[in-house]
């Protein structure tokens, strides 16, 4: 535990001890580390596991108090383009590293929001600074990570927190926060968190903005604003026939959080799913999500195909 | 709502201010004959016409959907040699002959010449331009008649009665203006005529100007009071830019089609649209253009039921407005995840997608020192 403010950083396990949930990746990474010599690495798993801070422990054990001079935070999602990243790994790789330790870390994050291509042109970087830099590569799924930077990377998959472990996490962070927080709230936490523990630590930390006794009320509010009210809103216009009303709640919300067209068809087939209708009906409308989705995916217009979708709706 | 084209088309062939007569003796003793003359002035019509009033059964062919020398053997060759069953007689009409491109046509001019020198009946063929290198033999072949642009008082007349017809009053140096705006083409008359009763526009300085928002509103107008295709041949004759006009459609689809079902087979029409243009910068394969520009037109036009009979104001496109507004209103929102980010090595993008929560306890006064927000970023926050 630091002093930090968001409790996210607050609460970020600083040793190998603390991780929680990953039994079989943390004693193999902390082998490694003692050895002072590691692989280029690729961790895979869902947000909110520890695949972050797993690297982040690793720079701070190898390099102690200098770990940041050491380790390079790159995010693959925010670098506008592989070349982008290709310089900033040429910089960093142009210095040594420090005495005992012949190596840098760079850890590459969202490795799997880059293109094939970006991924190609990464693997070549990854051999050209492969004498004076290891690379930590994150990705939710692995699948989409190629061949050959896979055969180049020691794989390490890390699972989702099982309920037991998140809710103990939560009730220790509940306890030092002098939160009273009971019992079902805790559930609803984990079931609204899914098993991520950086959302967690914001699901506990909104809620005790508001006021140090969470309910499970609290949390279901919360978990119904991270599913992006306006969608659900845009739902129930669609359902109501409202075609205008639905379209117009949908632009905002897409425009007003910058949301894409896939963020807002997933959560769309999420909640058709839910709805209370009938089931050839709601077969039909899940139809029309995957043919949206598709077209989405081949680079369609997120406006135009969202609002196909909902007159579609609005239709049935 | 009919459109007024078809509506207005003359009845009799007298009514069409062409050398009818010529083309009339020159079928009755079964020459074949080439008619050319711009957009719009009654070419085609004259022959269904004269073929109405000589009892003469029109097979109509368009030389861009024949176009290959075999096509045109097998095709258009069987309907100008066969006699018809019960003896009735045929007059082939080829329309857009012009439109029979060099190269791709593979001999479809030539095989066409074949067939004007053994065909039973008369073949009538259509152009806008006879100038054209491949059409030079076609021309040795027929009796070329050259139909010319309607003048303006002719064009005036036939808007008059028009507006007679309707019922509607509408000013003589707005007729006038209309008539010289359409620049002989009897066509582009009549569906500015109906484009502005129907918009209840009929100004002088709307007509004055053929912009582009004015081309648009019209093509607009086209597709939704009226069912079927003439709206494509409008599109394709004002050159419409096709990103503007589909942001315009995908604006007032809801206000002018208002029931459930109309919308929703124009969206699917639209959003297919949208997904040729794809097609199209994926596969640089520009064909696919005829197919978007299709759906925009006739596709959305036909996805009615019936024409509505409310009058609507349409609209630019709120969709830019409304980016633009909300960018600027959210522009530190941005700046406070660039923050967040950094802090607690994430993605700008993945902490946008949270932001509301994060909102809620972003403004204690640790986390403001911690994140260094400045005063508008708190400000922001706060919804202040």
């Amino acid at each position: 535990m630091n002093d930090a403010a968001l409790w996210v950083e607050k609460y970020r396990p600083q040793n190998f001890d603390e991780v929680m949930g990953q039994k079989e990746i943390i004693p193999r990474v902390k082998a490694l580390v003692e050895q002072r010599n590691i692989p280029h690495m690729l961790f895979s798993g869902p947000p909110g596991v520890g695949k972050t801070t797993l690297a982040l422990i690793i720079a701070k054990k190898l390099y102690g108090q200098d770990w940041r001079q050491n380790f390079l935070e790159l995010n693959s999602s925010d670098a506008r383009g592989i070349d982008v990243v290709r310089n900033e790994v040429k910089n960093f790789a142009k210095t040594k590293a420090i005495d005992e330790v012949p190596f840098k870390i760079i850890l590459l994050d969202e490795a799997d929001a880059l293109t094939k291509e970006a991924q190609q042109a990464l693997r070549r970087t990854m051999e050209t600074y492969s004498g004076s830099c290891r690379f930590i590569l994150s990705a939710n799924v692995s699948s989409k990570i190629i061949d050959p930077i896979k055969s180049r990377c020691a794989l390490f998959k890390f699972k989702p927190l099982v309920r037991e472990d998140l809710e103990a996490l939560t009730e220790k962070i509940a306890k030092s926060e002098g939160l009273n927080v009971d019992s079902d709230a805790i559930h609803g936490i984990y079931d609204t968190s899914e098993g991520d523990v950086r959302q967690m630590c914001n699901i506990l930390q909104s809620c005790a903005a508001l006021s140090k006794t969470i309910s499970v009320w609290q949390v279901q509010q919360l978990r119904a604003s991270i599913e992006q009210k306006g969608v659900t809103e845009a739902l129930e216009y669609a359902i109501k026939k409202d075609f205008l009303k639905a379209r117009s709640k949908m632009l905002d919300t897409m425009i007003g959080n910058g949301l894409s067209g896939l963020d807002i068809i997933k959560q769309m087939q999420k909640e058709v799913l839910r709805l209370d209708m009938q089931d050839d009906k709601k077969l039909q409308m899940i139809e029309r999500c995957g043919e949206i989705e598709f077209r989405l995916v081949e680079g369609s217009d997120d406006f135009v195909q969202i609002e196909a979708l909902l007159a579609f709706m609005c239709r049935l | 709502m009919k459109s007024f084209v078809d509506k207005y088309r003359p009845q009799r062939w007298e009514d069409i201010p062409q050398p009818v007569a010529m083309v009339k003796g020159l079928i009755e003793r079964k020459e074949h004959i080439l008619i050319h003359g711009p957009p719009g002035v009654g070419k085609t019509t004259a022959v269904h016409l004269l073929g109405k009033f000589l009892s003469y059964e029109v097979i109509e062919f368009n030389a861009s959907d024949v176009r290959n020398k075999e096509q045109v053997e097998t095709i258009i060759k069987n309907a100008a040699t066969q006699q018809s069953l019960f003896g009735t007689k045929k007059i082939i009409l080829i329309d857009e002959v012009d439109g029979l491109s060099g190269q791709e046509d593979r001999g479809g001019a030539a095989a066409l010449v074949r067939v004007l020198e053994i065909a039973a009946h008369p073949i009538v063929m259509t152009a806008n331009d006879i100038t054209e290198e491949k059409i030079k033999d076609l021309k040795k072949k027929a009796n070329v008649i050259e139909f010319k642009r309607v003048k303006t008082d002719e064009l005036a007349n036939l808007l008059r009665k028009a507006c007679h017809d309707e019922g509607v009053q509408v000013e003589e140096n707005i007729l006038k203006k209309m008539a010289v705006n359409a620049d002989g083409d009897i066509r582009a008359a009549l569906n500015d005529l109906q484009i502005s009763i129907i918009q209840k526009r009929i100004v002088l300085e709307g007509m004055e100007s053929r912009e582009s928002e004015n081309d648009i509103l019209q093509v607009l107008t086209l597709i939704f009071k009226t069912k079927g295709f003439s709206c494509s041949r409008a599109m394709e004759r004002l050159n419409i830019d096709l990103d503007e006009h589909m942001l315009w459609l995908d604006e007032n689809i809801p206000y002018e089609y208002t029931k459930v079902e109309d919308q929703a087979r124009a969206y699917e029409l639209l959003a297919k649209a949208d997904v040729f243009k794809g097609r199209i910068r994926r596969w640089q394969y520009w064909r696919f253009l005829v197919y978007q520009s299709l759906f925009l037109s006739a596709g959305i036009s036909l996805a009615k039921e019936e024409p509505y009979k409310t009058y609507i104001a349409y609209k630019r496109t709120m969709r830019l407005l409304r980016i633009w507004q909300l960018n600027m209103k959210h522009a530190k929102r941005k700046s406070i995840a660039e923050k967040i980010a950094k802090n607690t090595h994430m993605s700008v993008k993945a902490v946008l997608k949270n932001f509301h929560m994060y909102k809620t306890f972003l403004a204690g006064e640790a986390i403001i020192k911690e994140l260094e927000l400045d005063v508008e970023e708190v400000n922001y926050i706060l919804g202040r």
